[in-house]
């Protein structure tokens, strides 16, 4: 399977103007390879030539069970994070995760587990409930501080980013085929990127038919 | 024997038959086959549908089962481990659950991970799924080869929850399955492996429903297994019909099903048996119906020949069949035929017996009823001719001459008393019968003699009739020949009396008997020296020597002993056979004078016949036969009788001129007792006469005897020829004939006629006898 990405920056003026962009902004916007935006795609940028200032307190996210399904689908953290899996369903869950970067298992529980779990090892942790096995949620654990989900319209934004060279990982559950992660250069001016990349579509977590299971 | 009727009906209904049958029982079974087949053919493709449902409905249970099992969390947990031990631990455990056979993990990318065989082909592995079927594909199925065995292969992702690896458990075809494949369509089940190796294809069995020894009669070649998988095709020996479905997509694993062939063929083999038992007797029956039926033919035409057989060999076969129809024709037709056959035999016997001119019967027919009759009875036979019917005939014609047979004939029939027989012999001749002597033959026949009217002419007849009476002999009766020769020789005798009629006298018959064996039997008496000459000289009365003789025939027969010269010379005259005689005493005698040339010249004379004189032949015959031996002319004299010229003289003077011309010496025998012409007498060329013993016989008593002699001497003489007398018997005769000047003398008194041998012993002895003449001098 071929993989095309098609690099393309644009620095268009005009549409800063339209956009109201500020120095250090720099948007990305992801395609699929019709062309169509793509929702949930990672995009992480990894300072080159830079120390990363350690971040002194632990940082706290959240990824809700809720409708029978992960929310949010998609989430990208830096390492040590401490991510809690609050159940808002009526029904218990089985949380687990297999993958090497983090591999744990809340079992059958309520409300909210006894305690956030520490993802500190960067990589993806795929989830999944073991009562409900069309559930699956994704995590991001990125070495980088700077790091995006696209939105609805494929896009992925970053503020007052300092000038400076950067590795660029853009990453997504249906990917065909990893992408190497690229070095850019940012200028501080604002700056608007378009990659494409190849997925296969299939509906996440497709939520079963209702009196079955929920 | 195949142009008889009977044979030919007989091979026309078999072959018939046979040809009806054989197309009957053809067309039977073959509609039977074909239904057969046909039957298969659906049972077949029913049971592979069956066959591939169950197939695939194993395969969606299989799969569901495997999804269930993939599902397990500590199935996912331990593929998740990546420890192989773990992971062959987990597949070898979860496996059993569902008695999978095989069971293998494969990578997202279709690489293998574990396996519970150790030996597996990876690379065939890879190729299950396409690329992108390996991220998101539920479940997939098929059937593998596997280490050469036949898998169902069930092949499902393991999510966690993204697809981590897939997990495949095979699941074998093996016989356990077939069993319960066949428990349920009811057919043998077989899994076979073909592997193309070049031209060839090695086909091997991995299991089968069927026992060992089945196997190898259904083997199929690999064209059949393409050929199968639309038709069904039947095994080498009949046995079954099978079915074929490629089971991977190589179409290397393959299922086949079979269907017993032996229903159908038990039902053919029945049928065919049905068949022929129906046609065997069907053929007996028609067989027995066309004997039958020819015989009904057949029987009547036998008869019918028969019929025909029998009127052939002239009998009067009665027995004609009633039949109808075709043979009815032929046999009214065929007694038909025999009435006219009838009628005609009666005409032809009626023909055969009656003469065509006057209806009366004819001689063989005479002959026939005079032999019946004459058996029987005393009777009289009377034989009628009409005198100089042959002048009536010339004169008037033949026409006339039939008209006036057949009035004669008429008035034959009416005459009384009635005749027993009245029959027509020959042209003129006709025979009568009588019961009894009839009183008077003359007036009985008076009515015939009446002139008779033809054509307006008057014609009176003369007629001789000859009759016999005589008499029924019952011992030995007469012959019929005997009783015709009797009658026949009355009216011979009939002929020559002046009345015409003559009747037959006792001893007539036997005297014609004599003449009878006369005239035959002189031809073999020539040839068997039954005839001999005498000699008998003559003297002359000049030299009183013996320079003369006359060569005269004896007969000897050895039954009738002698018969006198006259008898049978006159016989051989009618009968045609003087020629013989002559011919015969010409060539003794000349012989006999060749013989005797070395004596003193002497002269023999043989007698000819009239009938001689007129055989232009005769003087060259002569003259052969003198040259032929050696005898001088001189030597042979020949004498004739008046009669002989009077009959044809110029003819006869020719020849005598001839035989005189070759200077045979001629005499007048018999002279002065014929016919004598003394007109004719000068011209003849003859040197002598021989006045006949008649007038010498009484010549010294008979003083008229002696004056014709001393007249017809002196004639004689006066014409130059020589005088001979003949029969002189005493020395009286001899004085007288010496006185009156004869030059030659034969008689008694000097030697009766001698043997030749005699004759010349006699000759030597003459001159010393001259006391003959001496006593003539006294006188």
């Amino acid at each position: 399977m071929s993989l095309s990405v098609i690099f393309t920056t644009l620095c268009l003026l005009c549409s800063l103007v339209a956009w109201n962009a500020t120095a250090g902004d720099w948007q990305f916007s992801i395609l699929d390879q019709y062309g169509a935006p793509l929702e949930d795609a990672v995009v992480e940028l990894l300072p080159l030539g830079q120390t990363e200032a350690a971040t002194e307190t632990s940082q706290q996210a959240t990824i809700k069970q809720q409708g029978l399904n992960f929310v949010p689908f998609v989430s990208a953290v830096q390492v040590g994070t401490l991510i809690d899996f609050p159940n808002l369903d009526r029904t218990r869950h089985h949380v687990y995760s297999f993958s090497a970067a983090k591999m744990f298992e809340i079992q059958l529980y309520h409300d909210q587990p006894e305690a956030p779990i520490e993802f500190d090892t960067p990589g993806i942790v795929a989830l999944g409930c073991n009562i409900h096995d069309y559930m699956e949620a994704y995590i991001f654990i990125s070495e980088s501080h700077l790091f995006a989900v696209t939105d609805e319209q494929g896009q992925a934004h970053f503020h007052a980013l300092p000038k400076g060279d950067y590795q660029l990982t853009i990453w997504h559950p249906f990917q065909q085929q990893e992408l190497a992660p690229q070095p850019l250069s940012f200028s501080e001016l604002p700056k608007v990127s378009q990659y494409q990349l190849d997925v296969i579509h299939r509906p996440k977590q497709p939520t079963p038919q209702r009196g079955f299971g929920s | 024997m195949f142009s008889s009727l009977r044979s030919r009906l007989l091979i026309v209904i078999t072959l018939l038959l046979s040809l009806m049958a054989l197309a009957t029982a053809m067309a039977s079974l073959k509609a039977m086959k074909d239904d057969s087949q046909q039957q298969a053919h659906q049972v077949l493709s029913v049971a592979t549908n069956v066959f591939e449902q169950l197939l695939a409905d194993r395969s969606s249970q299989l799969s569901q089962s495997v999804q269930v099992l993939a599902a397990d969390f500590a199935f996912r947990r331990a593929v998740a481990t990546s420890e192989s031990d773990t992971i062959q631990s987990v597949l070898e455990n979860h496996g059993s659950r569902i008695e999978a056979q095989l069971v293998i993990l494969l990578s997202t990318q279709g690489e293998l991970l574990a396996s519970t065989q150790p030996e597996l082909d990876k690379s065939r592995l890879t190729t299950l799924l396409s690329g992108s079927q390996w991220q998101t594909a539920q479940s997939h199925s098929s059937i593998q080869r596997i280490a050469e065995q036949a898998y169902q292969l069930v092949l499902v992702p393991v999510r966690a929850p993204s697809v981590i690896a897939w997990v495949g458990m095979g699941f074998e075809l093996d016989t356990e399955l077939a069993t319960q494949l066949k428990s349920i369509t009811g057919l043998d089940i077989s899994f076979t492996l073909m592997q193309q190796q070049g031209e060839t294809a090695d086909i091997q069995w991995l299991s089968s429903t069927l026992a060992q020894h089945s196997r190898q009669q259904v083997q199929l070649s690999a064209k059949q297994y393409t050929a199968a998988q639309t038709e069904p095709v039947s095994s080498a020996d009949l046995s079954y019909l099978s079915m074929a479905r490629p089971l991977d997509a190589d179409e290397q694993l393959w299922a086949l099903l079979h269907l017993p062939n032996s229903r159908w063929l038990q039902s053919y083999q029945n049928m065919r048996e049905q068949l022929l038992l129906i046609f065997g007797i069907a053929l007996m029956i028609a067989l027995v119906a066309a004997y039958w039926m020819a015989r009904s033919i057949t029987q009547p035409l036998q008869q019918l020949t028969r019929f025909a057989t029998e009127l052939g060999e002239g009998r009067n076969p009665d027995n004609l069949p009633q039949t109808y129809g075709e043979v009815g024709v032929l046999s009214s037709t065929l007694s038909q035929m025999q009435q006219s056959l009838s009628e005609r035999e009666q005409r032809l016997i009626y023909n055969a017996e009656h003469d065509a001119l006057t209806d009366l019967y004819n001689r063989r027919a005479a002959e026939l009823r005079v032999a019946e009759f004459a058996q029987q009875q005393s009777g009289i036979l009377l034989l009628l001719n009409i005198r100089q019917f042959r002048h009536i005939n010339d004169a008037f014609g033949f026409d006339t001459g039939d008209a006036l047979l057949k009035q004669l004939a008429d008035r034959l029939q009416l005459l009384k008393p009635e005749p027993e027989l009245t029959a027509r012999l020959g042209s003129d001749e006709f025979l009568l019968l009588w019961q009894e002597q009839p009183h008077c033959i003359v007036t009985a026949i008076a009515s015939l003699l009446s002139p008779y009217q033809l054509d307006g002419t008057s014609i009176s007849l003369k007629l001789s009739i000859g009759y016999y009476a005589f008499q029924a002999l019952k011992e030995h009766p007469l012959p019929v020949n005997t009783l015709f020769r009797r009658v026949d020789i009355a009216s011979a005798h009939a002929k020559l009396a002046v009345d015409g009629i003559a009747s037959y006298q006792a001893g007539q018959d036997e005297s014609h008997l004599r003449e009878m064996t006369i005239i035959q039997q002189l031809p073999v008496a020539l040839q068997s020296n039954q005839l001999s000459i005498c000699y008998q000289p003559k003297v002359s009365l000049q030299t009183r020597s013996c320079e003369a003789a006359e060569a005269l025939i004896r007969w000897h027969h050895p039954e009738l002993g002698f018969i006198p010269p006259d008898e049978f010379i006159r016989l051989a005259e009618h009968s045609g056979h003087i020629q013989l005689i002559t011919d015969w005493m010409l060539e003794q005698v000349i012989m006999q004078a060749a013989a005797w040339a070395s004596h003193r010249p002497l002269r023999l004379a043989v007698n000819l016949s009239p009938f001689d004189l007129t055989d232009t032949s005769l003087p060259e015959r002569i003259e052969q036969l003198l040259l032929q031996h050696q005898v001088p002319a001189s030597a042979l004299g020949l004498e004739v009788t008046e009669g002989a010229v009077m009959q044809d003289p110029a003819r006869v003077i020719t020849i005598l001129q001839q035989l005189n011309d070759l200077g045979i010496e001629l005499a007048i025998d018999d002279f002065g007792t014929g016919h004598s012409s003394l007109a004719y007498l000068k011209q003849l060329p003859v040197h002598e006469v021989k006045i006949d013993r008649a007038f010498i016989r009484d010549i010294e008593h008979n003083a008229k005897d002696a004056l014709i002699v001393k007249a017809a001497t002196e004639l004689a003489h006066g014409l130059q020829f020589k005088v001979t007398a003949e029969g002189l018997e005493n020395q009286a005769g001899l004085s007288r004939l010496q006185h009156f000047g004869c030059d030659t003398v034969q008689g008694y008194y000097f030697a009766k006629p001698l043997s030749a041998e005699l004759f010349m012993d006699w000759r030597e002895a003459f001159p010393q006898q001259q006391e003959k003449f001496q006593i003539m001098e006294s006188e």
